[in-house]
C-alpha cells in the first residue's frame, strides 16, 4: 500500500514543481519537501558515483623506488604506458646494464662512434651544456669517481689521495664528444654515470606521456624526484627533512594546471660512515671528495626535471652563498636549508612555500 | 485525501494545536524522510567511526608482495621481524608507536637511516632488498596529511 502511494506522489513531483499555487495544503508543501530532499539524494549519489577513477602503483626502477599516481578517465591505461616507458628508459640509461646506450657509450672511442637514439642524444647535450653553465660544478663523467670511493657498492671506503688525484684527472665533461646524426663518443679514460640528470629528465617525459591520455591529475615520485601536475587544483609537495627521518621542512603548493618539478638533493641519505666521519655521495669535482658545503639540501622548483636535477646537486655543492648567487644568475627557483634552521627560499616563490615549525624562511633575490 | 488535507489546513489555522491532523500521505512522506534522515546519519556515523576507528597500520612489501600488514595496536609486545632479501636479511622491529630498520644486510644502510616510522605516511624503502617497510593510515589515506607528495 504503502509503496504504491510512493510511486504515485513521485509521478506526480514534476508537475508539483511547475505549479506551486496548489502546494499551498500540507500535502502539497511535503511534496515539495521530498522533491528538494530526493534532489539533494540524487545529487549526491550522482557525484559519489562520478568519482573519477586513481591508480597507484609503486616498483623498484631506475635504481630507486618509483611511485606514480594518475587520477582520470584513462589513469590505467596511462599507467601500464608509464611503466612500460620506465623500463624502456632505464634499458637506455642505466650504467649497471651491459646492453644499454649509456655503456655502449661507455665503451666507445673515437673511431668506433656509437649512435644513440633521440632521447639519449638530447640529454647528454643538455647534461654537457649544463655542465658548462655549472663551470664543472656537475659533472656526468663522475662515474668513475663514485667507483673509486665505491658508492653504489658493497664496500665503500675512503680511498688513498693518490688515487683520487688520479681518478680526478678522468673526470672532465669536456671528454664527451658529439657528433652529428645522432652519434657520440667518450675518451677512453673515462665513463658516463647520468644518474645525476635521468631521472629529472626521464620525469619530464613521463609527464608528457602520461598527459597525453585522458586524466587530470598525475603525481610522480621517481625515488624523492617529484613531478606534479593537477588540471584544476593545486598539489601539495613536502620537502623532507634533512635532520629528522620522515619530517618536513616546509610544503610547497604547485600552481593549478601547470607542471612543476620539485628535486631535492642532499647528502642525508646516501652516505657512509668511516672513523667517525660522514662522507655524502655528492662528489666536489675540483677536489674529488665529497663536497663540503654549509647546506643540508638544497630543492629546485622548475618546469624542466633535467634542469631541476643537475642544478639542485650543483646548488647543493657549491653552498649557501655560491648558490644564491648561482641561483639569482640563472633565474633558479629553489629552497636552501641551512644547517642552523633558515630556508633561504627565491624571492618568486613568496606565498607558494610554508615552512614546518622549527624552520624560518628568509628570501633572497 | 487531498480534501482531508485542505480540512485539516483550516482547522490548524482556527486550533493549532488540539485539532491538528495528519493525513495518511502526510504520515507516509514523513515516514519516509524520518527514514532517510536516519539512514543518512547512521552512514555517515558509520563512515566517521571507521575512519576513527581504523588504526595505522604497518605493510612490509618484498619485491611487491605483501609479507605483513598488521594494525599498529597489535604490537603492545614489540617484536622483531625478520626477513630475508636477495642480498640478506633485515630487522625490523615493531612496536605499537614506532617501527623501524635497527639492521639491514644491504650495503647502503639507506632504510636504516629513515630512522623511526611514526605516522602514517612514513616508510623506508631498501632498494637492495627490494623490501618497503612503510606505515599506513587506516582510512584509505584520507587522514595521511595535506601533502601529496614528498620530494627528498
Amino acid at each position: 500500500m504503502r509503496s504504491a502511494i510512493w510511486t504515485k506522489e513521485c509521478n506526480k513531483l514534476p508537475s508539483h514543481k511547475k505549479k506551486p499555487a496548489p502546494c499551498a495544503s500540507a500535502g502539497g508543501r511535503a511534496f515539495i519537501c521530498l522533491a528538494l530532499i530526493f534532489s539533494i539524494l540524487m545529487s549526491s549519489l550522482l557525484t559519489s558515483c562520478k568519482k573519477t577513477p586513481k591508480k597507484t602503483i609503486s616498483l623498484f626502477a631506475l635504481d630507486t623506488y618509483v611511485t606514480l599516481t594518475v587520477e582520470g578517465k584513462e589513469a590505467e591505461k596511462a599507467i601500464s604506458e608509464g611503466t612500460a616507458f620506465i623500463s624502456e628508459m632505464e634499458g637506455k640509461f642505466s650504467r649497471q646494464r651491459e646492453d644499454s646506450e649509456i655503456s655502449l657509450l661507455n665503451a666507445s672511442s673515437k673511431d668506433e662512434p656509437v649512435t644513440l637514439s633521440e632521447e639519449t642524444y638530447l640529454l647528454l647535450k643538455t647534461v654537457c651544456e649544463l655542465s658548462e653553465k655549472t663551470e664543472g660544478a656537475f659533472d656526468p663523467t663522475i662515474a668513475p669517481l663514485m667507483d673509486l670511493w665505491g658508492f653504489g657498492t658493497d664496500a665503500p671506503g675512503v680511498p688513498e689521495e693518490e688515487e683520487i688525484l688520479g681518478t680526478l684527472s678522468k673526470v672532465d665533461y669536456r671528454k664527451i664528444h658529439l657528433l652529428s646524426g645522432n652519434r657520440a663518443y667518450v675518451d677512453p679514460d673515462t665513463s658516463i654515470d647520468l644518474g645525476g640528470a635521468a631521472k629529472g629528465y626521464i620525469g619530464d617525459l613521463l609527464m608528457e606521456k602520461i598527459r597525453s591520455f585522458d586524466v587530470k591529475r598525475v603525481i610522480l615520485d621517481l625515488g624523492g624526484n617529484v613531478s606534479v601536475w593537477d588540471r584544476s587544483s593545486e598539489v601539495t609537495v613536502g620537502i623532507a627533512s634533512p635532520l629528522e627521518a620522515s619530517g618536513l621542512l616546509c610544503t610547497y603548493s604547485s600552481p593549478k594546471n601547470e607542471t612543476v618539478s620539485v628535486i631535492t638533493s642532499g647528502a642525508y641519505e646516501r652516505f657512509f660512515e668511516e672513523d667517525g666521519v660522514r662522507y655524502g655521495h655528492i662528489m666536489d669535482t675540483k677536489t674529488g671528495r665529497p663536497v663540503t658545503t654549509d647546506l643540508l639540501s638544497a630543492t629546485v622548483i622548475s618546469s624542466d626535471g633535467t634542469k631541476g636535477d643537475c642544478f639542485s646537486t650543483t646548488l647543493f655543492a657549491l653552498g649557501s652563498e655560491k648558490a644564491r648567487k648561482f641561483a639569482v644568475r640563472e633565474g633558479i627557483d629553489c629552497i636552501l636549508c641551512m644547517e642552523n634552521g633558515t630556508l633561504w627560499v627565491s624571492s618568486s616563490l613568496k606565498g607558494k612555500v610554508h615552512a614546518q615549525d622549527g624552520w624560518t624562511i628568509e628570501y633572497f633575490a | 485525501m487531498r480534501r482531508t488535507d485542505g480540512q485539516s489546513n483550516t482547522s490548524r489555522k482556527d486550533l493549532p494545536k488540539r485539532n491538528f491532523r495528519f493525513s495518511s500521505g502526510d504520515v507516509c512522506i514523513l515516514l519516509v524522510i524520518v527514514c532517510f534522515c536516519i539512514f543518512l546519519i547512521a552512514g555517515m556515523w558509520v563512515r566517521m567511526k571507521i575512519s576513527k576507528d581504523s588504526a595505522p597500520y604497518v605493510r612490509i612489501t618484498k619485491d611487491g608482495q605483501v609479507l605483513l600488514e598488521r594494525p599498529l595496536s597489535d604490537f603492545s609486545e614489540p617484536v622483531d621481524y625478520l626477513i630475508s632479501g636477495e642480498r640478506g636479511s633485515m630487522n625490523i622491529y615493531i612496536s605499537s608507536e614506532k617501527v623501524c630498520v635497527t639492521d639491514s644486510s644491504c650495503p647502503d644502510k639507506i632504510c636504516m637511516h629513515q630512522g623511526d616510522l611514526v605516522r602514517p605516511g612514513d616508510g623506508a624503502v631498501c632498494l637492495p632488498n627490494r623490501v618497503v617497510v612503510e606505515i599506513v593510515s587506516g582510512s584509505s589515506g584520507d587522514s595521511e596529511g595535506k601533502v601529496d607528495v614528498v620530494s627528498k
